[in-house]
């Protein structure tokens, strides 16, 4: 108290940014008609309501324009008032009814540092204010380093053991295959579109109708399959078996160019850094071994979201989102935290990626992108992010955009995303995208539902006929040199008509699956699907689909490259064969097991009862699709062309620029 | 969501926002009475909006198409996300016209049609917008009636020291 007292009455209060809930509060202790009921304290220090009743009956409604004690003192606390615990003298003085509440700022007869007085941040109901969630993350983000270096050692073992299994089922089924690491070379075009096509996509940074880059899928999905199946490692699939070791390697002169990656991580596969001993920052090893750790090892649910229906997941999945606008990212990381997930964010391409490619930085689990922002638009971060990370899995990029055009969407599978959340999102639209693609974080996984909110289901899904239609038609020329870009040895390595032997790989895994080990390869298979490994881990044709898209549209755009390659051999792993096989394995059939899976409802769709997507895309592709698989080895640029027409076909027919986010969805699951 | 129901919009709501998009930002406040969180949201998002519109204008008289075509995308976005239908859907005219395709996003136009029905739009987006904001203003109560609607769940003041 500084003396001014005479001046508490009458004055007016600075006005300034003193908040209007203090000045009335001021307002109030001056008035001294009620000085009965509320007051300050002999000291100035502190106002003391005397008589609980009567202050909010009279009082609060004079000046705060309700009668609602407790409200009062919420806002009160929300101000960092405090109540002032009753002492044996307080008690005596003021009765037993009293409420003493006491600010430093908040003096009587001293108006000059109201203020001060400011609204806390919000911390009691909404533990993180959304914009926040980083700082609490990374203090958790430490605890959780902190573990996983204790665990080091067993992680360790893990890894070797990982080895172990990796190389074992490697050499059955190189056996089986008769697959040659040069087979793998397709791969390299993959690789190496980030870089040619990057530049071209910086150039058009902002405009999402630019030359979409093309990333296809990677054989690797269909191998990591085929590992799957023979690890029979079903349920909470832990991260996709690692590849590298099969001597993908060799990409990374080809295709990698610099800083970020390591090029060997383009296995892609979640571990693989880890295991294979190449860190994923190759910097730190280390820090790829806790990523490891946390992605096999749940520590146990953290969080849960106030709201109902929260997956349970292992832990919580680290998101990160990266959307230029401040009130949907608000709204993205309020809904990410309420279903459970440890959301990040950046506000644009660039601090996406710098974000993402942080050694010190979280792991993240999967990206929310949007598309159009400053700087760096999603699709060119996601081809940078791809770059590294060639596994489209590794982890699963999501567009975010109400940019749902067939041009639109083909880019973003071109730059490497898996899926579109569209815009505006839902809460129930984020989580069925998030169960969709992180089902190995998720303690009882839940089958991806139709409503899956992905744009892809439906197109595939829906006209997948067409596609592979135009794909045979297509032996065109690709008009993108992405079959070239393929390393020559692939091409020599391996010769194989495009299109009726598809993909080596995809067949060997069913040889050997069928004649050699598992009998119950397609049961193994339906839990695949079932279980986690839905969403990249299909057999040959459908792997590379569900990698795409999840969808059949997302296959197609891919698929295309492959017809049109001039080179069969690049195709040579294509599932081609392998899809046809798997078609009649599994899902061929209309009742295949497949069904179940993609997007139940949204496959449903499908006359035939086919099954789901896969169902019906194998069948298509059985029956017409030729070429191959997707994303294999197929030069995806090349392929591009055709793909589109059919794409955009389904989009259109499915898919308008609606924005009402219930038409949306409702559209997204009869399109399916 | 179960408590959907409870949020207690006012009747006129849907002729203001998307209801069940509005509806599930609310229930991100999880329960607290002083909707923290959506009002936090909504404010921002004014905030936002007339520094937009602020631009906009700017680029009218820049006559830069791309430019408005970019921010009718960019508040396209964010109206979309609290349930502003009415700006969202002028914003993604603008956003087509900006870039030089029609309303609705498919037949091209010329740049001065795109301008002269940018031009026209813009004074009904405001509009819009700012009976829009009248009535979230009015919905969250301005700051210093703050808690008058609140039903507290609590009913002992949790005011500890």
């Amino acid at each position: 108290m500084d003396g001014e007292g005479g001046k508490g009455g009458n004055s007016t209060l600075a006005t300034g940014n003193t908040s209007d809930f203090v000045k009335k509060l001021y307002r109030m202790l001056s008035e001294k008609h009620h000085s009965h009921v509320v007051r300050w304290a002999e000291d100035g220090g502190s106002f003391i309501v005397f008589d609980n009743a009567e202050f909010t009956k009279n009082v609060l409604p004079q000046h705060f324009k309700h009668s609602n004690f407790a409200s009062f003192v919420r806002q009160l606390n929300k101000y960092d008032f405090h109540k002032v615990r009753a002492t044996d003298e307080s008690l005596i003085q003021n009765g037993d009814q009293a409420w003493e509440f006491v600010h430093p700022h908040f003096r009587f007869g001293d108006d000059s540092n109201l203020e001060g007085i400011k609204r806390k941040a919000p911390t009691q109901r909404n533990k993180k204010d959304s914009e926040e969630p980083p700082k609490q993350d990374e203090t958790r983000e430490i605890i959780a380093k902190l573990q996983a270096r204790l665990d080091q050692v067993v992680s360790q073992v893990a890894n070797l053991e990982d080895l172990y299994h990796k190389a074992v089922s490697h050499m059955r089924f190189m056996n089986g295959s008769g697959y040659m690491p040069p087979q793998m070379h397709p791969h390299h075009p993959e690789h190496e579109m980030p870089m040619h096509v990057s530049p071209q996509i910086m150039a058009h940074q902002m405009s999402p109708h630019g030359p979409p880059p093309m990333h296809p899928a990677t054989p690797l999905q269909q191998a990591e399959r085929f590992l799957h199946q023979q690890q029979h490692s079903p349920i909470p699939p832990p991260p996709p078996p690692p590849h590298h070791p099969n001597g993908y390697v060799d990409i990374n002169p080809n295709g990698m160019n610099n800083a970020n990656s390591p090029a060997i991580n383009p296995s892609g596969f979640g571990n693989t850094a880890a295991q294979s001993g190449v860190p994923l920052h190759a910097t730190d090893p280390q820090i790829s071994t806790t990523f490891r750790q946390e992605t096999r090892r749940p520590m146990g649910t953290r969080k849960k979201s106030a709201s109902g229906a929260v997956p349970h997941w292992k832990r919580p999945p680290k998101i990160l989102l990266v959307e230029d606008d401040p009130t949907c990212r608000k709204i993205g990381l309020k809904f990410l935290e309420a279903v459970g997930c440890l959301p990040f964010y950046a506000c644009d391409g660039l601090e996406g990626i710098r974000k993402f490619q942080d050694l010190n930085g979280p792991h993240y689990d999967l990206v929310l992108m949007d598309i159009v922002m400053p700087h760096l638009d999603g699709a060119s971060a996601c081809g940078e992010i791809r770059k590294g990370r060639p596994d489209m899995k590794d982890p699963p990029v999501i567009a975010m955009t109400s940019n749902i055009r067939t041009t639109d969407i083909n880019l973003y599978f071109n730059s490497g995303m898996i899926d579109v959340l569209p815009k505006p999102f839902t809460r129930d639209g984020l989580l069925q995208t998030l169960q969709k693609w992180l089902p190995h974080l998720q303690t009882n996984p839940t089958e991806p539902s139709s409503k899956s909110s992905s744009a892809f289901p439906a197109p595939g899904s829906s006209k997948a006929s067409n596609f592979p239609h135009n794909n045979n038609n297509s032996n065109s020329p690709t008009p993108n040199s992405a079959s070239a870009p393929q390393p020559p040895s692939s091409q020599q390595q391996q010769q194989q008509p495009p299109q009726s032997s598809a993909s080596p790989i995809l067949k060997t895994e069913y040889d050997n699956n069928t004649t050699t080990s598992h009998p119950e390869d397609v049961s193994d298979d339906e839990d695949d699907r079932n279980g986690q490994h839905t969403p990249g881990s299909s057999v040959g044709g459908r792997v590379t689909s569900s990698t795409m898209s999840g969808g059949g549209g997302a296959v197609n755009i891919n698929n295309h490259p492959h017809p049109q390659h001039p080179h069969p051999h690049p195709h040579p792993h294509h599932p081609h064969h392998g899809h046809h096989p798997s078609g009649d394995y599994t899902f061929g059939e209309p009742n295949g097991p497949p069904s179940g899976y993609g997007n139940p409802g949204g496959s449903a769709g499908g006359p035939g009862g086919a099954g789901g997507v896969e169902g019906e895309m194998l069948n298509a592709s059985a029956g017409i699709y030729t070429p191959g698989l997707v994303g294999l080895g197929g030069p995806p640029p090349g392929g591009m062309t055709s793909p589109r027409g059919g794409v955009r076909r389904q989009i259109d027919a499915g898919i308008h620029d609606e924005y009402d986010p219930r038409m949306k969805r409702m559209r997204y699951n009869n399109a399916t | 969501m179960s408590d959907e129901d409870t949020f207690d919009l006012p009747i006129d709501a849907p002729d203001y926002v998307d209801v069940e998009t509005f509806e599930q930002i609310l229930e991100m406040d999880d329960g607290d009475p002083e909707r923290e969180f959506s009002r936090g949201l909504v404010f921002g998002f004014f905030e936002q909006a007339n520094t937009t519109f602020d631009e906009m204008d700017d680029s009218i008289r820049k006559k830069d198409l791309p430019q408005l075509s970019s921010l009718g995308h960019f508040l396209k976005g964010s109206s979309a996300t609290l349930g502003l239908f009415k700006v969202r859907d002028i914003c993604e005219k603008i956003q087509h016209l900006g870039a030089l395709k029609d309303e609705k996003g498919s037949g091209d136009i010329k740049e001065d049609e795109a301008l002269r029905t940018i031009t026209k739009l813009l004074p009904k987006m405001k509009e819009d917008y700012t009976a829009a904001e009248v009535w979230l203003r009015n919905f969250f109560g301005s700051e210093d009636s703050e808690g008058e609607d609140s039903n507290p769940p609590e009913a002992k003041p949790k005011a500890t020291q």
